[in-house]
C-alpha cells in the first residue's frame, strides 16, 4: 500500500503502535472525571493482538495496572467466547480477582472489528470516583463492604449500549453521573485507540499484528532474559513488617523470596501471613504486577512492558495471604501489602547485585490521607492530598527527596488545597536529618503542618484526617552499611499520634497537625562519604551539625575545613 | 505597494539561532526581501547580528530608519547552560522548598535515575519571611517587614544580583509582594526584582515560583544584552527594536527587559508565526507547523489562523526530553512540541535491538558522519546523503562538502552490520523512523489539541525540514505539504509577519452559573487596559484590537476548554451564555456533553494586538524570473530497492504554475526538498512548492 511495504519494518510500525494506545490515553486524560485518573494519573490503557496479547501501552499508565493490562484481556476471552462477539460490543468488569485488586478499578475491553474478524482489542481500567459500599473504608471485613461487584459482561451490544446495567451502576454509587460518565469516557477513548489501530494495518497492509507483535514479544523476552541472566543464580529473601496489624494486635509479614535460574525468576510470596478481615489484602494480580515493576527497576528500565516482558517471571505462593488474598477477602487497601512489593524485591536483588541496588524507599507503601470537617457556615469540606518521602541512597546519587517511589504522581499544590477546604497549611517543606546517613545519603522527607484557617472552621467541631502511612515503627533500611532513614510520624501540637499505618485523627481548630514523612535509607558505609557533599548537606541545612557529629565525625572536620574556605573566598 | 509607503521603515528580522543566525530584510517601498544567513558568535551573541547588520547595509545600501525584529535563544541556553544570575528568593515562611519539592515525581517511573533539574536557588539563597495571605485573599498573619529587609540585606551580602519575590496566595492579594519590593529596594536600589504578582499572577506555588526565578535568573543578562544592543544597532539605523515573545506576539523592549521569562521560546515560537503567515498567504485554513532543524524538530499545529496556546510549558529539558526534567514556565506559550530528532540526531540499535534516532545529538559539533569533523556515529543526515536525497555538493548551496564515504561507513558500523542488511536499507531505515517517530509526537500533539488531520497541510521549513517533509505528511495521511520559499530562513520570515501583542490571563475561579452580567466586562475592561499599556509602548500608531476567551470546565474534570467570546456581548454575557457556549465546544470537540453537569470558569484571557506593518512579507513572486536548470543523480527507491536516477531541479528556476512529477529532488541554497513516488510539486505565486501526496499509492 505505502511506500514503507518494502521493508513494513517492525522499527517502523513500533512508533505507531504506541500511537494506539496513546490516543486512549490521553482521551481519557482530558474527559474523566475522575480525580485518581487526572491528577494520579491511576489508569491504565493498552493495545493487544488478535488473541488478546499486549502489544503495548499508553503513557502515562499507572504502575498498578500493568500486570493488570498483560493478563486481564486473555482471563475476559478464557470467560466471554471471542466467536460471540460482534461489532458494536464491549465488554467490562471490575472484579478485583480480574482487574486491579480493587473494586474501585473498572476496565472495559473493546474488540477491534475488521469486517467480521476480530484484529485486535483495547482496554483502559480506570480508578473511578465511587463505587459504592463505604467509600476508602479501612474498616471493612469482606469484599461485600466494598461496593458493586461487576462480573464480566457486555456494556454494549451491536453498538448498544446496555441501558439496564448503567441503570444498576447509577442506582448503586456516589456521584452516580460522573461516574456513568466516565464509564462511556471509557468506552469512546477504546474506540478511539481502535481506529488508529485499524489504519495501522491498512497503512502497511498487514491483516493483523499477530505476526510483528509476536517478534516484538520476542525481542522484549530475549532483552529481559539476558538481563536476568546477568543476575547470579541463586535464592534472595527479603521481608518486612507492614507496620500494621491484625484486629487483635498480631503483626503482619510480607515475605518474598526470588529465585533466579539462569535467565528466568520465579518470585515467591510463600510464608507470608494470612489474610486478614481488614482491607489490606492483595489478590495475587495486584501483588504479582508489582513484582514485575520491581524486576523493571532491577533488570532494564527502558524495555517496553508487553507480552514478552512477562513471560520470564513467575509466581509461587500459598493462597489466603495477605500477598494472595481470596475472595471474599476486603481488598480496598492493598497497596498496603503491594506497594511494598518492588522495594522489597531491591532489597532481595541487593545481596546479589552488590553495590548496583539503592537503599530502601521512605514513603512506603503510600502517604494518603483525607482531610475533612465542617466550615464555620455549616458545609462539609473534603480533600485527599499525597505527602512523600525521601527514596534511598543509590550507588552514584543521594536519594531523591520527597519523591513517589514506586507510583509517580504528584501532589495537590497548598494553593489548590486552600482553594478547596478551609485548611491552613502551615508549612511543607523538607524535613532535615530525615535521611539516612551513608556514602551517598538517603533523599529527606517533607514535613507538613496543618490547622484549621482563622475563622474559617466551624470551632466546635473537629477536623479530621484518616489516611494510610507507613515506616512509622521502622525506617526505610539502608543498604551496604548505609544508615536507615527516619522513621515517619504523626503528631498533633507536637504530641505523636502513635505508629499504626491507618489512623483516623481529630484536631482542634486551634491545634497543630503534623506529617512528618520518613527519609529514604543510606548507600555505603557513612565513613565515606564525600566531605564536600557533606559541606552541601551542611551548607543547606540538609543535615545538622549535633547530627553530622553523630553520623559522620571522621568526615566533619574536613567538612568544616570545606566550609571555612568557601567563605572566606 | 502599501499605503504610506514613503513613511514605511525597512523592516529587518533577526534570528538568533544554535548554529546560525538568519536574517530577512523587507523593504514595503521597493518590495525587495534580501535573506543573509552567519553563524552565530556563542560568546557574544550581539556581534552576530551587528555584523550581519553591517553587511545588509552593504549589500543593500545604508537606510534611514530600520525597524529589527528580534528572536534569541538568549534566555532559554542562559537555562539549559545555568549561566544566569546568583538568584536570591524571599518566600512565605514554611514554603522555602517549593521548588525542591517540586510536584514530587520522578522522570520516567522505572528508572531510579530519573532526578528532576536541580533548582535554580540554592537553599542557602531561599529566605522565608513571616507573613501570610489564605486563598480568599484575606492577610492571616501581616507581612514582618524587618524580616525582608533583614533577607535582602542577606543575599545582598552574599553577591545577589537579582531577587525574585513569591508569597502565597499573592494572586489574589499582591500587597505584601509589593510592600517588600520597596522594602527590597530601600536595602538596594539596583539589585533587579521580580514579582511572582506581576510575572505570572496564576494560582499553583510550584509553577509560579518556578517562573518568577527564571525571570529573576535572566533579567540582568537581558537587560545588559538589549540595552547594548539598542544603543550598538542604531549606527546601522535601526530606531526601533522589537522582541518576539513565547506568545507568538512581539513586546517592546521595556517589556522584554521586564519579563525575559516571556521570550523564553523566541526563536521556536517564530516558525510557527511564519507557517500561520504562508498560510494565510495561500488562503489555507489547517496547517501544521513543521521546523525541522539540526539537533531538534518543533510541530504546531495552527487551525484556522489561531496558534495553540499552553500554560504548560516546561523548558531546559535534559532527560531525554522528558516531561520533568525541566523547569516549567507558566506564562501564555505557544503550544508546540519539539522533538529530539533533527539532522544531527543520531542512530542506533535500542535494547529491542529496534532502530532508534535521537535524542541524542551530534550538534555542530562533532556533528554527522558526512560533515567531516570527527564525527563517526551515523546521524539522519548521514542517512538522507547515502539515499541521495542531499547532493555532496550542492549542501549549504555548495559552501560546505559532505562526505559520502563517511557517512556510508559510519551506517555500515552502527547499523548495517549489526542488523545483516544493506548500507541503503539500513540509511532508509533509519529516515523511516525517524518520520515514524516524528509522526507519533505530532499524532499525539494533535490529539492533545483535538485536531482532526484530515484538512491539515504540512508547512514544512528549517535545515532538514524540507527533506522529510513528503515522507512525514505521507505516514500522518496528509493530502498536501508545503514548503515555502526561503524555507531555511522561515523563523526570521515569521518575525517581520507577527503582530505586537500582549497576553494576559488572569485566575478567575467561579462557578458558570454564578457569573453576575457586567461581572466579565469589568474583569476584562482591568485587564484590557493593562494589556493596551504594554502594546502601547511598542506601537504608537495602528489599530490595537482586543481578543477575549474564558477557559471552562465541568466543575470536577481537570481539563478546560478555551471558549471565545464575542467582544460585542461581553457586556450581556453571564452565567447561562457561557454554559451554552462551553456545551457547544465541548461537544465539538468530545462527540458529546453533560446537559445537568455544572461548570466553571476557570481563567480569563485578553490579548490585545496590533498587526504587523508588514504583513505582506510574503508578497506573491515575479513569475518572470527564474534561472539555473535541471539535472539527475542517482536517488534510492526503497520499494524496489535500488538507486534510481531522478530528476534534480533548482528552485530558482520554477516558476509560478511550474509542475514536477516525483520523485525528484529540488535544491535551493538552504534546503532541498523531496518529492516522493506518485506525488508531485508545482509552484504557487507566493513561490511557495506545494507538494501533493500520494495520489496513485
Amino acid at each position: 500500500m505505502g511506500p514503507d511495504l518494502p521493508t513494513a519494518s517492525i522499527d517502523a510500525v513500533w512508533p505507531r503502535i504506541l500511537s494506539c494506545a496513546d490516543e486512549i490515553s490521553l482521551t481519557l486524560l482530558r474527559t474523566s472525571f475522575s480525580p485518581d485518573v487526572r491528577e494520579n494519573f491511576d489508569y491504565g490503557n493498552a493495545v493487544y493482538d488478535s488473541r488478546g496479547r499486549m502489544l503495548a501501552h499508553g503513557w502515562p499508565s499507572a504502575t498498578g495496572h500493568l500486570t493488570t493490562m498483560g493478563s486481564c484481556v486473555k482471563d475476559v476471552l478464557a470467560k466471554v467466547d471471542p466467536a460471540t462477539l460482534v461489532p458494536g460490543d464491549v465488554l467490562i468488569g471490575n472484579d478485583p480477582w480480574t482487574g486491579s485488586g480493587h473494586t474501585a478499578d473498572v476496565f472495559v475491553v473493546t474488540p477491534i472489528f475488521r469486517g467480521e474478524r476480530i484484529v485486535g482489542y483495547t482496554m483502559n481500567i480506570v480508578h473511578h470516583l465511587d463505587i459504592g459500599g463505604r467509600p476508602n473504608s479501612t474498616e471493612s471485613r469482606s469484599i461485600y463492604e466494598e461496593g458493586l461487584r461487576i462480573p464480566v459482561m457486555k456494556l454494549a451490544h451491536g453498538g448498544r449500549l446496555n441501558e439496564e446495567l448503567i441503570e444498576l451502576i447509577r442506582y448503586n454509587v456516589r456521584f452516580s453521573d460522573k461516574v456513568v460518565g466516565d464509564i462511556k469516557a471509557q468506552v469512546g477513548a477504546n474506540n478511539a485507540g481502535a481506529l488508529r489501530f485499524l489504519e495501522l494495518l491498512d497503512r502497511y497492509g498487514l491483516d493483523d499484528l499477530d505476526e510483528i507483535g509476536a517478534e516484538l514479544f520476542r525481542r522484549t523476552e530475549q532483552g529481559m532474559r539476558s538481563a536476568i541472566a546477568k543476575i547470579p543464580d541463586g535464592i534472595y529473601r527479603a521481608e518486612v513488617d507492614i507496620d500494621d496489624t491484625d484486629r487483635a494486635g498480631n503483626p503482619l509479614w510480607l515475605r518474598i523470596a526470588v529465585e533466579v535460574a539462569g535467565d528466568s525468576v520465579i518470585v515467591d510470596f510463600s510464608g507470608s501471613s494470612p489474610q486478614v478481615d481488614r482491607p489490606i489484602n492483595s489478590p495475587l494480580t495486584f501483588t504479582s504486577t508489582y513484582a514485575v515493576v520491581g524486576m523493571k527497576f532491577v533488570t532494564d528500565p527502558y524495555l517496553p512492558f508487553n507480552e514478552g516482558a512477562y513471560r520470564p517471571i513467575s509466581f509461587r505462593t500459598e493462597m489466603g495471604t495477605i500477598a494472595s488474598a481470596t475472595f471474599p477477602a476486603p481488598t480496598y487497601w492493598r497497596g498496603g501489602v503491594g506497594l511494598l512489593v518492588p522495594d522489597l524485591i531491591i532489597r532481595a536483588m541487593s545481596s546479589a547485585l552488590p553495590d548496583q541496588l539503592p537503599a530502601s524507599n521512605g514513603s512506603l507503601p503510600v502517604w494518603l490521607y483525607t482531610v475533612h470537617g465542617t466550615r464555620a457556615d455549616r458545609e462539609p469540606f473534603l480533600l485527599h492530598s499525597h505527602c512523600f518521602g525521601g527514596t534511598g541512597g543509590r550507588p552514584t546519587a543521594d536519594g531523591m527527596s520527597s519523591t513517589g517511589f514506586p507510583y509517580n504522581i504528584q501532589d495537590v499544590p497548598t494553593e489548590v488545597f486552600e482553594n478547596d477546604t478551609p485548611v491552613l497549611c502551615v508549612r511543607r517543606e523538607l524535613r532535615e536529618d530525615s535521611g539516612g546517613a551513608g556514602r551517598f545519603r538517603g533523599g529527606l522527607g517533607e514535613r507538613v503542618s496543618l490547622r484549621a484557617a482563622p475563622g474559617k472552621v466551624a470551632t466546635d467541631r473537629v477536623v479530621t484526617v484518616t489516611g494510610m502511612f507507613g515506616r512509622t515503627k521502622n525506617g526505610a533500611p539502608g543498604v551496604g552499611g548505609g544508615s536507615a532513614g527516619a522513621t515517619g510520624g504523626l503528631l498533633v501540637d507536637g504530641e505523636s499520634t502513635g505508629d499504626r499505618s491507618y489512623q483516623d485523627i481529630d484536631f482542634e481548630h486551634d491545634q497543630e497537625f503534623t506529617l512528618l514523612l520518613p527519609g529514604g535509607g543510606g548507600f555505603g558505609p557513612p565513613a565515606d562519604r564525600d566531605p564536600a557533599a557533606l559541606a552541601e548537606d551542611l551548607r543547606s541545612g540538609y543535615v545538622t551539625r549535633e547530627r553530622a557529629e553523630l553520623d559522620y565525625p571522621g568526615v566533619l572536620p574536613r567538612a568544616e575545613e570545606l566550609l571555612a574556605d568557601r567563605t572566606e573566598s | 505597494m502599501t499605503e504610506g509607503a514613503g513613511r514605511q521603515a525597512v523592516r529587518v528580522g533577526c534570528d538568533i539561532g544554535g548554529t546560525f543566525t538568519d536574517f530577512v530584510l523587507s523593504d514595503p517601498a521597493t518590495g525587495v526581501v534580501t535573506v543573509h544567513k552567519r553563524l552565530t558568535t556563542l560568546d557574544e551573541p550581539a556581534r552576530a547580528v551587528l555584523d550581519g547588520l553591517a553587511m545588509l547595509q552593504a549589500q543593500v545600501g545604508g537606510a534611514a530608519s530600520i525597524a529589527m525584529v528580534h528572536a534569541t535563544t538568549l534566555v532559554v541556553n542562559a537555562v539549559i547552560e545555568a549561566k544566569g544570575r546568583r538568584t536570591g528568593l524571599i518566600t512565605t515562611a514554611g514554603f522555602r522548598d517549593v521548588l525542591e519539592l517540586r510536584r514530587h515525581m520522578r522522570t520516567h517511573v522505572f528508572d531510579i535515575y530519573g532526578d528532576p533539574a536541580p533548582p535554580l536557588v540554592p537553599r542557602e539563597l531561599r529566605c522565608q519571611v513571616d507573613e501570610r495571605v489564605f486563598a480568599d485573599g484575606d492577610v492571616v498573619t501581616p507581612l514582618d517587614e524587618q524580616q525582608v529587609t533583614d533577607a535582602a540585606r542577606q543575599l545582598v551580602a552574599d553577591g545577589v544580583e537579582t531577587i525574585a519575590v513569591v508569597f502565597l496566595h499573592s494572586y489574589v492579594n499582591p500587597e505584601h509582594e509589593r510592600r517588600a519590593a520597596e522594602l527590597i529596594r530601600a536595602v538596594d536600589p539596583d539589585v533587579e526584582i521580580s514579582l511572582s504578582s506581576e510575572v505570572l499572577p496564576l494560582i499553583g506555588e510550584y509553577n509560579r515560583t518556578s517562573t518568577t526565578v527564571i525571570n529573576a535568573y535572566t533579567k540582568p543578562l537581558v537587560r545588559r544584552y538589549l540595552t547594548r544592543l539598542v544603543e550598538a544597532s542604531q549606527a546601522f539605523g535601526v530606531d526601533r527594536l522589537h522582541v518576539m515573545s513565547s506568545d507568538g506576539g512581539l513586546t517592546a523592549v521595556d517589556t522584554a527587559i521586564d519579563h525575559p521569562c516571556r521570550m523564553i521560546e523566541s526563536g521556536p515560537v517564530a516558525g510557527a508565526i511564519a507557517a500561520r503567515a504562508v498560510a494565510s498567504a495561500a488562503g489555507l485554513e489547517h496547517v501544521l507547523s513543521f521546523d525541522m532543524g539540526g539537533t531538534t524538530a518543533k510541530a504546531c499545529l495552527v487551525r484556522g489562523g489561531t496558534v495553540p496556546i499552553t500554560s504548560d510549558l516546561e523548558v531546559a529539558r535534559t532527560h531525554r526530553f522528558r516531561k520533568g526534567s525541566g523547569y516549567p514556565v507558566s506564562i501564555p506559550s505557544v503550544d508546540l512540541i519539539e522533538i529530539g530528532a533533527g539532522g544531527g540526531s543520531i542512530a542506533g540499535l535500542n535494547t529491542l535491538g529496534l532502530v532508534q534516532v535521537g535524542p541524542e545529538s551530534a550538534s555542530a559539533h562533532p556533528g554527522p558522519a558526512c560533515y567531516g569533523l570527527g564525527g563517526s556515529r551515523p546521524t539522519v543526515t548521514d542517512a538522507d546523503l547515502v539515499l541521495g536525497y542531499l547532493s555532496p555538493d550542492s549542501f549549504l548551496g555548495g559552501t560546505m562538502r559532505l562526505d559520502g564515504s563517511a557517512a556510508h561507513e559510519a551506517i555500515r558500523a552502527h547499523i548495517a552490520e549489526p542488523l545483516d542488511i544493506t548500507v541503503e536499507d539500513a540509511a532508509w531505515r533509519i529516515h523511516d523512523v525517524a518520520n515514524e517517530m516524528m509522526a507519533h509526537a505530532v499524532r499525539r500533539h494533535m490529539v492533545e489539541k483535538g485536531g482532526s488531520d484530515a484538512e491539515v497541510t504540512l508547512v514544512a521549513f528549517g535545515g532538514a525540514g524540507p527533506v522529510h517533509a513528503y515522507n512525514l505528511a505521507d505516514k500522518l495521511s496528509f493530502r498536501e505539504a508545503l514548503i515555502p520559499l526561503r524555507a531555511g530562513v522561515a523563523s526570521a520570515v515569521g518575525l517581520l509577519a507577527a503582530p505586537v501583542s500582549f497576553h494576559l490571563v488572569h485566575a478567575l475561579r467561579v462557578p458558570s452559573a454564578d457569573l453576575k452580567r457586567d461581572q466579565l466586562a469589568g474583569e476584562f475592561a482591568r485587564l484590557e487596559r493593562q494589556a493596551r499599556g504594554y502594546v502601547s509602548r511598542a506601537v504608537t500608531d495602528g489599530k490595537v484590537t482586543a481578543t477575549y476567551a474564558l477557559d471552562v470546565r465541568f466543575s470536577g474534570q481537570g481539563f478546560e476548554l478555551r471558549i471565545d467570546l464575542d467582544p460585542g456581548q461581553l457586556g450581556s454575557t453571564a452565567g447561562a451564555e457561557v454554559e451554552a457556549l462551553f456545551h457547544t465546544a465541548y461537544e465539538q470537540r468530545f462527540g458529546y456533553h453533560y446537559e445537568d453537569m455544572p461548570s466553571e470558569v476557570v481563567n480569563l484571557h485578553l490579548e490585545a494586538s496590533a498587526p504587523s506593518p508588514d504583513h505582506d512579507v510574503l508578497r506573491p513572486v515575479d513569475p518572470t524570473r527564474a534561472s539555473g536548470g535541471a539535472s539527475s543523480r542517482p536517488v534510492w527507491n526503497p520499494r524496489t530497492r535500488e538507486y534510481v536516477r531522478q530528476e534534480v531541479h533548482s528552485r530558482s528556476a520554477l516558476r509560478p504554475g511550474m509542475q514536477v512529477s516525483g520523485p525528484a529532488v529540488i535544491e535551493e541554497d538552504e534546503s532541498t526538498t523531496v518529492v516522493g513516488f506518485g506525488g508531485s510539486a508545482w509552484v504557487d505565486d507566493h513561490g511557495s512548492l506545494r507538494l501533493r501526496v500520494g495520489g496513485a499509492l
